[in-house]
């Protein structure tokens, strides 16, 4: 479960983000919807605790992460919005490091390994270098590098750019999977049809607020609108910076 | 703790020492090192030991066939037989030498015998040749007046009566001075060309591959990423350097110093000692280099921060040359003290433990503190800024 509760940012004169407060449930799928420089990225540094509040404050499973920001980001997963490989590492050995990184050792190590790369079938690459690799592999190795701990809460930071319709499809199905084990996931994007095909909740943002949020289809009803797009941009005043 | 701190350490080995280019930077000095000081102390050992022709032009060099030839045993020949090779070199600097008609008359007569040595006096290259042939005709010519006095029955000494003798204190070691100082900067030089690829790579490159962020998003101390990166680039620094001393050391003992009167003190310890005290230095090259690295947004701006660092131990190599009297803290400084140390110890000179253990701590210290210094600014808002 990750929540946010009335947190404003500033750098220098410009509010990046203005008394925000949202939660993502167990079991949910979360949707974080809205244009460039909504201040998508820094509601999420905040969360991850990297950018310090000016008020309000963030929380992992109840854990606030500026108190406790080591426990906090224990149960947390991160699938950034680019992905960082290392070429001179092997699939596995990428997943490995991030894995220890939470302290996994020994044959639990060896397990989870296992396990994650079974689950997302990836045996056939992950003894290579990751040199070379296609953006569904690559997809592949950093949703592996986020699962392998099996976090309760993944956070998803515009997850699909980029990605072929294929890989993109991988993804989407894997969420599903998690949803359904009860995992908590917030999802980044700009991307209308990601959006409305896979969150069960919506929060929208812009310039810095959370202007509305709700399911999909309570959005549309508070729109008058028929269908996300519209209502989305009902709901910001403009259609400047969204990607159909 | 520990386990992560390990996952940390080996992702960090794994990627440094798969790095083509890192093992390239390491691998120069060791090799180019030895190679370019052979080269150089062998032109050195051939300049000093070979007595080079000079090349005179005689006139009425017929007059005086015995004192000809006595030059010509000492390498001082007639122009005219001079080889093409050489022609260029001494194209510019005619020396000439006029002996008079009246020479053989003379000598037989024990009579005064004036010889004209003309030259420029003035050029650079022709003081020393200058200074040999008026030597050689002195000693030529103090010579036959020993004779002369011998055959009246007269000791030649009367004529000297003081003798200077002198005695050179210069060990074969100490004369090697320019040379150690040669020695210990290539060290220095490849510890920071080693570890300089390996920690752009790991920081800078990190960044710009777009790893730090997910990095520092993980529940893991800054701290703990730092040490595990400044310990790889430090082993990397370590072991080129080490490597660099070692084959440059064993070179040293190889060629024919003693030509030249000097030697090198090249024995296990000497070596054991050297390599302890590039330990910490190469922490502190190693920390040093990332603290700037991290700076830096991309690759190459690193590497444009970083050469400019490459030259640090060739400056303070430079200085330490060029200062006539060393203060007595410099014993102390960071590189500087261990460049000193590192020379007293190939020249064979007693070496003050307290200077040893000093700078030792020294160095440990400062890159102690740049260590937590650095952790402390990956945590700061304006590094998480700075990453998109």
């Amino acid at each position: 479960m990750l929540e946010v509760t009335n947190i404003s940012k500033t750098f220098g004169d410009f509010k990046a983000v203005d008394s925000v407060s949202f939660g993502a449930n167990n079991g949910e799928i979360t949707g974080l919807l809205g244009p460039n420089g909504a201040g998508k990225t820094t509601c999420l540094r905040i969360l991850y605790g990297l950018l310090k509040p000016v008020h309000g404050s963030a929380s992992i499973d109840g854990i606030d992460v500026h108190q406790a920001p080591i426990k906090a980001r224990q149960s947390l997963g991160i699938f950034p919005d680019q992905f960082g490989l290392s070429e001179r590492l092997t699939a596995r050995e990428q997943i490995e490091y991030f894995a220890t990184l939470h302290g996994l050792t020994g044959a639990v190590l060896k397990t989870a390994l296992d396990r994650v790369i079974n689950d997302l079938d990836m045996s056939d690459f992950s003894n290579r270098r990751t040199e070379g690799f296609s953006q569904g592999q690559r997809m592949k190795v950093t949703l592996a590098q986020a699962l392998v701990h099996q976090p309760q809460n993944l956070v998803l930071d515009e997850p699909t750019r980029g990605l072929d319709v294929m890989s993109t499809r991988i993804l989407r199905q894997h969420l599903l999977q998690l949803k359904a084990q009860g995992h908590c996931i917030l999802f980044s994007s700009h991307v209308m049809q990601e959006v409305s095909a896979l969150c069960d909740r919506v929060i929208v943002m812009a310039q810095g607020k959370v202007v509305a949020q709700g399911s999909p289809q309570q959005l549309c009803q508070l729109a008058g609108k028929d269908n996300l797009e519209e209502a989305f941009v009902a709901i910001i005043g403009s259609d400047e910076g969204i990607e159909a | 703790m520990i386990a992560i701190f390990h996952g940390l350490l080996l992702k960090e080995f794994r990627e440094a020492f798969r790095d083509r280019r890192a093992i390239f930077a390491g691998l120069f000095m060791i090799v180019m090192g030895p190679i370019l000081m052979a080269g150089l102390m062998l032109f050195q050992i051939e300049q000093v030991t070979e007595v080079e022709p000079i090349y005179v032009e005689f006139t009425g060099g017929e007059h005086a066939p015995v004192l000809v030839a006595y030059l010509a045993n000492k390498k001082i020949l007639a122009r005219a037989d001079m080889p093409n090779v050489q022609r260029e070199k001494w194209q510019n600097m005619p020396i000439k030498l006029t002996i008079p008609a009246d020479f053989s008359d003379k000598l037989a007569q024990g009579a005064g015998i004036s010889l004209i040595l003309n030259a420029d006096f003035s050029h650079k290259n022709l003081m020393q040749p200058l200074r040999r042939i008026r030597s050689t005709i002195a000693g030529y010519s103090a010579n036959i007046g020993n004779n002369r006095l011998l055959m009246r029955g007269i000791d030649p000494r009367i004529v000297s009566p003081i003798k200077l003798n002198s005695q050179n204190t210069a060990t074969r070691e100490s004369k090697s001075g320019y040379i150690m100082g040669i020695l210990v900067t290539f060290i220095m030089v490849s510890l920071f060309t080693a570890s300089m690829t390996a920690s752009i790579d790991t920081s800078a490159g990190e960044r710009e591959r777009h790893s730090l962020e997910l990095i520092l998003c993980q529940p893991v101390p800054t701290s703990l990423i730092v040490m595990s990166k400044v310990i790889c680039v430090s082993v990397y620094g370590a072991l080129a350097a080490i490597l660099t001393m070692i084959s440059m050391t064993l070179t040293m003992a190889l060629l024919p110093l003693e030509k030249i009167g000097m030697s090198v003190v090249a024995n296990p310890l000497t070596m054991l000692i050297i390599a302890i005290m590039i330990l910490p230095l190469a922490y502190l090259a190693g920390i040093f280099q990332l603290f700037f690295a991290y700076r830096a947004k991309s690759f190459k701006e690193a590497q444009s921060y970083l050469s400019m660092l490459l030259t640090l131990p060739m400056l303070v190599a430079m200085a330490i040359a060029l200062i006539p009297h060393k203060p007595q803290w410099l014993d102390y400084v960071p590189l500087a003290g261990q460049q000193l140390l590192i020379e007293s110890l190939y020249k064979g000179e007693a070496v003050s433990l307290v200077a040893f253990i000093t700078t030792g701590l020294v160095t440990l210290a400062l890159a102690g503190v740049m260590t937590a210094l650095l952790a402390k600014s990956l945590t700061s808002e304006k590094v998480i800024l700075g990453l998109s």
